[in-house]
């Protein structure tokens, strides 16, 4: 069986590690992906640009699964899918016929501003790190447009390496769409106690350049941020163009049912390019998330397989650490996305501990911890699974964690 | 290494003496200090003691969720973190449904059976921990269930 792969990164190297796990089939897995270098990390580029790990450390396989003879790797540019002929089109290479497909371009970043200047840059790729750390070198001022999760941490790499950084965020709070008002005062007081500064609701009105050279940005009230380099952290879209003329039905992102399985045959998709069925509210939701990359990829791999294992649905949810304070938030987690919930909140100012669940018919629907994140994934598989739950509060103190955790255990594992 | 490895504990022998996490943070970080242990304990009043060390899901989900790739499958089944990799992005600690893995600073750490040596298993004198294959501990549960039902 012929498997090809298209992409080089988490959901295409869970696929490919299951189906290499299959000893006694015969199946020949080509995985063609554009990148120079495959099976790179991208969360990890901020800890690249901060200089705590080198190239190599990006590397999340061992060297041993380049090594199995029935892997191939082409680099290339995919054109076109031919459905009919099973068949896709790569460029300077020629066609690939497959049996099955797998899909996993992933995501690119959203780039609002056109501008002619090489100190105006994304963060996504090898290419893009490498580039912030060769303008880094000289630079002094930088700003960072966003207040999302990649643009703090290329802010905090940035500030590590003794930048002075500006991040200029457009709504009134940073991380608005990950965790809740009370943990983004947290996170920008962090911040900005580590000499990064945070201008909230300042709304860009472009660059100003001057013979090819960036001078600054300039806001909407005319006023100029000067600076040497400017990182656009704008959030992500899936990279769909591929599919756009093949048949494939696609929405934000390509639609995949609870088997990965697009609606064409033999055509699988997974990743960050999936728009995929959503666990808390049944709806198809983009999801450009690690682990859900990780599972997609391998649910497809055993569609492929044949054996039966479905999608739960994905949750979404993230995990950072602002030196040295972690933060989790899981699922819903406000009342403006989940209508009559009863939200919980346990917060501690002085211990900087605060927790947070969100209940709904008596199930978690989110939660969020902040400085002790302790029992966090107990907490996640409740959510996953839909448990009951009889006293809310119990969740919000380590001691209740603690007993909830034990109560259940003792119970499981009786012998 | 090459015999397969799995742990089995056992609460209801757990005597909450410590001992397994005085070992455990000696040997992996040595000093004497049970916050540092591998191993974690509650307590309670009406349930008793709960201890816990990494229970090797067969579907790891840690694995899935690690972005640095720093958490694998040994050659004897054992899911270890290699900590030279690790960034500390919590990630693992999100979806652990066991709270296995700790945190320190710039790094987290789940049991690694101190590779092969399974210090814990050899002072834990009331048998609470114990780490063997898996064929061997299902014969031994059963050699026990039966002996439960002799002496009924």
């Amino acid at each position: 069986m012929n498997i090809v792969v298209i992409g080089s990164s988490a959901a295409s190297k869970s696929a490919v590690e299951t189906l290499l796990k299959e000893k006694e089939t015969d199946i020949n897995i080509t995985v063609v992906s554009k990148d120079n270098k495959l099976f790179y990390s991208r969360v990890l580029l901020p800890n690249y640009i901060a200089g705590e790990i080198d190239e190599e450390g990006l590397l999340f396989v061992d060297k041993s699964f380049f090594e199995d003879e029935r892997l191939k790797i082409i680099k290339g540019n995919v054109k076109t899918i031919d459905g009919l002929n099973k068949r896709i089109f790569v460029e300077d290479y020629g066609y690939i016929t497959y049996d099955k497909l797998i899909i996993a371009t992933g995501a690119r970043p959203v780039m609002p501003y056109e501008y002619d200047v090489e100190e105006i840059c994304c963060l996504r790729d090898l290419e893009d790190a490498v580039k912030i750390k060769k303008l880094a070198q000289k630079a002094q001022d930088c700003i960072v447009l966003g207040g999302g999760l990649v643009s703090l941490k290329a802010a905090c790499a940035l500030n590590d390496i003794g930048k002075k950084v500006t991040v200029l965020v457009e709504s009134n709070r940073v991380l608005s769409r990950t965790v809740d008002l009370y943990c983004s005062l947290m996170v920008t007081n962090i911040l900005r106690e580590h000499g990064i500064n945070i201008i909230l609701e300042s709304k860009i009105k472009g660059l100003s350049t001057e013979k090819g050279k960036l001078k600054g940005v300039v806001l909407d009230d005319d006023s100029l941020y000067p600076c040497d380099l400017v990182i656009v952290g704008k959030g992500v879209k899936p990279n769909i163009e591929l599919v756009r003329d093949s048949g494939i039905k696609v929405d934000r992102g390509i639609i995949v049912d609870d088997n990965m399985v697009t609606s064409m045959k033999d055509v699988y998709a997974a990743g960050d390019v999936t728009q995929s069925h959503s666990l808390l509210d049944g709806g198809c939701e983009l999801f450009t998330l690690w682990p859900d990359a990780m599972e997609q990829g391998k649910i497809a791999a055993y569609h492929i397989l044949g054996i039966p294992r479905k999608y739960l649905g994905g949750i979404s949810m993230n995990s950072v650490v602002f030196y040295g304070v972690p933060f989790i938030s899981i699922g819903k987690i406000t009342e403006n996305v989940l209508p009559n919930c009863s939200v919980y909140i346990n917060k501690n100012d002085e211990k900087k501990v605060y927790r947070k669940i969100v209940v709904k018919d008596n199930r978690i629907f989110g939660a969020v911890f902040a400085g002790d994140v302790s029992y966090a994934g107990m907490v996640y598989w409740d959510i996953k699974s839909g448990r009951k739950v009889e006293i809310p509060q119990k969740y919000l103190t380590r001691e209740g964690l603690e007993e909830l955790y034990l109560i259940r255990n003792k119970q499981l594992w009786t012998f | 290494m090459g015999e397969e490895r799995i742990v089995w504990l056992k609460h209801s022998k757990c005597s909450g003496c410590n001992l397994c996490r005085l070992i455990c943070s000696y040997n992996k970080e040595h000093e004497f200090n049970i916050g540092l242990s591998r191993i974690s304990l509650s307590e309670n009043d009406e349930y008793g003691f709960v201890h816990t060390i990494c229970r090797n899901c067969e579907d790891a989900p840690c694995m899935d969720a690690c972005p640095a790739g720093a958490i694998h499958r040994r050659e004897d089944n054992y899911v270890v973190l290699n900590e030279k990799k690790c960034v500390s992005c919590n990630m693992c600690v999100m979806v652990c449904p066991f709270n296995a893995i700790g945190t320190k600073k710039d790094v987290n750490y789940k049991c690694d059976t101190c590779n092969g040596k399974e210090y814990c298993a050899q002072v834990c004198y009331h048998g609470a921990i114990k780490f063997g294959s898996y064929r061997k501990l299902i014969a031994e549960k059963r050699r026990l269930f039966l002996d439960r039902i002799e002496k009924l």
